[in-house]
């Protein structure tokens, strides 16, 4: 081969370099191998082995195996040239392994030199070193290959990730405390020579190196096979991860040679983690909470901590977060705590906000074998739907091995969420019907109703109903305190209110009012944890009227005796207003008054009609209608207020009466006989007292009509 | 005429080489491994262009002795023909090597709906050797 001037390599660093900026890796690599085989011709065999070395682990990572070799098999010869011992095992180690593209013939060469090694001796020189300055490099290096091995004491040599003697330890994902940990190491042999090792693995924890000796272990010629080493987890460890970091062995009989395997740089690193979990724990965690929880509760979640542990459990700790609290839609309605209530801080003892993964803690010092404890957690939500809690539980116990060991588990509860009540309400007139308005200056009333939907019997311990500007509230009907409801059961209360024209700001026939909130404060009847819930109350229209008409009527009349009703009608605008009453005609009452009547009613003023009405008939009976009808100022009916006066009527002025009987003095009463007996000696001694036959008296009109007896 | 033929995986380990010429076999072998970097580069600037990329790379490198094509499919999978250049070849028209593409992206297809194909292993199917070989032979 032509010997080139140092030029050609310059340019290829220069190639080399351009390559790099450009990020042309592969293309980068070609030209190194290009300048480790001008290099080998320069004699700079050290050089060149390194850039091949570094070549060849470039090309096995992408899978290019014959590249690998061949850069591999150029290496070789400098580890030969250069008396590199360590270097040369370590190559003849990847040459012979099965990922090797090498023929058979190569590598059974390579194996016979690497036994040589082993035993002490010079490797036979490569075959490819023919040429007369290559002869005198060979002759003097198989005489410096003697003197190293014989006067090194020790040889280091690294593994390489594809050896024809390995071994491959597979650790356990995760490993408990109370468990042992089986670490299975795969031995891998690819030569002729079965082999027998030493072997020793080294941990990132302290305190378990030691007893990662292992006993000697057969490497089959040929063969793959497996050991299973066991290996006891201390008990400090918990939390933390037991890694492999190196993997050594010595070839018995072969004491200068030290093989080792950095596990950290190879491919599979994961393989080598096992994560130390605590052990099991003997502890359970029962939910005992009284499913399901209510809307707006704060549901003690009744976690019950039952130990089944033949020691006491100490330093106990319970931590409970909700499962999903990541999500905004959970996080923003639950709050989970130690204490039914918000926390007043963000540092409130005891409690916990509802952000995301915090989590509520409870310690507890410590629980006997087979005792059991009651742990308090609350869950408060405002939405409907199921929430899941997950709960941790750690503890310090002494285990079977009678060493102090973290123990721990870890539950999720599904806490089911109902609506407490459901609630509606209602607007009621004067007249105690239903109405969808509410008028300018005219009482009306507002009567929320909850039905319970709850399973769990609830009592409610108060209630009240805040509403805003210009609705003014009186004190309720009637209190809802104390009452006890079960599901389905309804119950209501009624707020007197009114809209008074002083508070309004704008026109009221364009305004919307809102009624307002009623808070219902209630518990469950087995818990003395008081709950508030708030419903809104929906919004209503306001309507002035134009004129105010009230009626003054005594509660109830008694037949034939006369009745007074007084209408008396106000004018709330600043115009004259023009009316004409008509009192219609009953057949339950006679009246006295006027029949039609035209009034008018000053602005601002207030006018007043009255009637005598005499009772014909006993019972509920209808009043004589009242009609009144507006005029305009010509004096014409007023088309467009009908209706609203019609109205004004229907829910200002009652349509019915009851008339109780005309009272009986005690001459007019007659039974049996005909003569007269009188009441006060019957049954004394005087008279006889008969019940004849039923009498039936028809309710008529007034007309007269005689009655017929028996007797 | 067509020299080499290889695919390579989407990893840019090689699944299949065929030469026509078994002592020239690692120097093609370096020059496939280094036609992925020419590869990467099309791929790239081709990506922040349109969304829809013509699978033909066309001619990745030239040397004085060979010419590269390159072909990646919509899985990046990698089909590299290796053309030397001698008097003979020198009219390879671009339809033709499109041609020679397709016919091996259809035998690839072949062996993928092979369910005893492992995907990203070593294609070991006589067929697609065959294909391979008269793509080799075609232009020889």
């Amino acid at each position: 081969k032509t010997k080139h001037c140092q030029t050609i390599t310059r340019l290829q660093e220069c190639a080399i370099e351009q390559f790099s900026n450009f990020k042309s890796v592969r293309m980068m690599n070609h030209v190194q191998v290009q300048m480790a085989d001008e290099l080998l011709i320069d004699q700079k065999h050290s050089r060149a082995m390194q850039i091949l070395i570094t070549s060849a682990d470039m090309y096995r990572k992408e899978g290019w195996s014959t590249l690998s070799t061949a850069c591999l098999l150029k290496a070789i010869k400098c580890a030969f040239l250069t008396v590199n011992v360590e270097t040369y095992v370590n190559l003849c180690l990847s040459l012979m392994s099965s990922k090797s593209e090498c023929n058979e013939s190569e590598k059974q060469r390579i194996e016979q030199n690497f036994y040589l090694v082993l035993d002490g001796k010079a490797p036979l020189p490569e075959p490819s070193l023919t040429c007369k300055s290559e002869r005198a490099l060979v002759g003097q290096a198989t005489k410096l290959w003697k003197d190293r091995l014989d006067n090194s004491d020790s040889f280091d040599i690294q593994v390489p990730t594809s050896s024809a003697v390995d071994l491959e330890p597979l650790m356990p994902k995760d490993v408990r405390l109370s468990d042992t940990i089986n670490i299975d190491v795969g031995l891998v042999n690819s030569t002729a020579k079965n082999l027998e090792v030493n072997c020793q693995m080294k941990f990132n924890l302290d305190g378990y190196s030691a007893d990662g000796n292992m006993e000697s272990l057969s490497l089959v010629s040929c063969k793959k096979s497996k050991y299973t080493y066991q290996l006891q987890i201390k008990a400090n460890d918990a939390g933390q991860k037991l890694i492999i970091n190196e993997l050594s062995f010595q070839i018995v009989g072969i004491a200068k040679f030290c093989f080792s395997k950095r596990l950290e740089d190879f491919d599979r690193k994961n393989d080598m983690v096992s994560n130390i979990l605590p052990r099991d724990s003997l502890v359970d965690v029962k939910f005992d909470g009284s499913s399901p929880a209510l809307v707006g509760e704060w549901f003690d979640m009744g976690l019950c901590l039952q130990s089944r542990e033949i020691h006491s459990a100490t330093n106990i700790e319970v931590l409970c977060w909700l499962r999903d609290g990541g999500d905004p839609l959970i996080s923003d309605t639950t709050c989970l705590s130690t204490f039914a209530g918000y926390p007043t801080t963000p540092t409130t003892p005891g409690g916990s906000q509802s952000m995301e993964l915090i989590k509520s803690c409870v310690t507890l010092a410590s629980l006997a074998p087979g005792a059991s404890h009651k742990l308090s957690f609350y869950l408060n939500a405002s939405t409907l739907g199921s929430r899941v809690v997950s709960c941790q539980l750690r503890y310090t116990a002494v285990a079977s091995n009678s060493v102090s060991t973290l123990s721990s588990c870890a539950v999720q509860f599904t806490v089911n969420l109902v609506q407490p009540f459901s609630f509606s309400y209602s607007l009621y007139n004067k007249m105690l019907d239903e109405s969808k308005v509410v008028h300018v200056d005219e009482d009306f009333a507002i009567a929320p109703k909850i039905t319970c939907a709850s399973p769990h019997d609830l009592v409610i311990t108060d209630s009240r109903l805040d509403t805003r500007v210009p609705v003014s509230l009186k004190d309720p009907v009637h209190l809802l305190r104390g009452n006890v409801v079960s599901q389905t059961w309804a119950i209501s209360q009624l707020f007197p209110a009114k809209v008074e024209a002083a508070n309004l700001i704008t026109k009221p026939d364009d305004e919307t009012i809102n009624l307002g909130k009623f808070y219902l404060k209630w518990k469950r009847t087995s818990s003395d944890i008081e709950n508030e819930t708030c419903y809104e109350l929906g919004t209503c229209h306001l309507v002035e009227s134009l004129v105010d008409l009230r009626c003054q009527l005594p509660g109830y009349g008694v037949l034939r005796r006369p009745v007074t009703i007084q209408y008396r009608l106000q004018n709330k605008t600043d115009v004259l207003q023009e009316y004409s009453l008509t009192m219609e005609p009953s057949d339950s009452f006679m009246f006295s008054g006027p029949k039609q009547l035209k009034l008018k009613v000053f602005p601002r003023d207030q006018t007043s009609v009255k009637y005598l009405l005499h009772p014909l008939l006993s019972g509920s009976l209808n009043l004589p209608r009242l009609k009144i009808v507006p005029l305009t100022s010509a004096g014409v009916p007023s088309l467009d207020k009908v209706g609203m006066l019609e109205q004004l009527l229907a829910r200002s002025v009652p349509s019915q009466l009851f008339v109780l009987p005309q009272d009986r003095s005690a001459e007019e009463f007659t039974v049996g006989s005909g003569s007269p007996t009188n009441i006060a000696s019957a049954g004394v001694g005087g008279g006889t007292f008969e019940l004849k036959e039923t009498i039936v008296v028809p309710n008529l009109g007034f007309t007269k009509q005689s009655v017929k007896t028996n007797g | 005429m067509a020299s080499c033929v290889a695919v390579i995986g989407k990893e840019n380990s090689p699944l299949y080489i065929a030469c026509i010429t078994p002592e020239q076999e690692l120097g093609f072998h370096y020059s496939l491994h280094t036609s992925l970097d020419f590869i990467e580069e099309k791929l790239s600037s081709t990506n922040k262009g349109n969304d829809h990329r013509d699978l033909y790379l066309g001619l990745l490198y030239s040397t004085e002795h060979q010419r590269i094509f390159g072909y990646v499919t919509n899985t990046k999978i990698k089909f590299v023909i290796i053309v030397n250049v001698d008097a003979t070849n020198t009219n390879l028209r671009d339809n033709e090597t499109r041609q020679m593409f397709r016919k091996l992206h259809v035998a690839y297809t072949n062996v993928m709906s092979n369910p005893f194909y492992t995907p990203s292993t070593r294609i070991n199917s006589n067929k697609f050797a065959a294909v391979a070989n008269s793509i080799l032979a075609k232009q020889s």
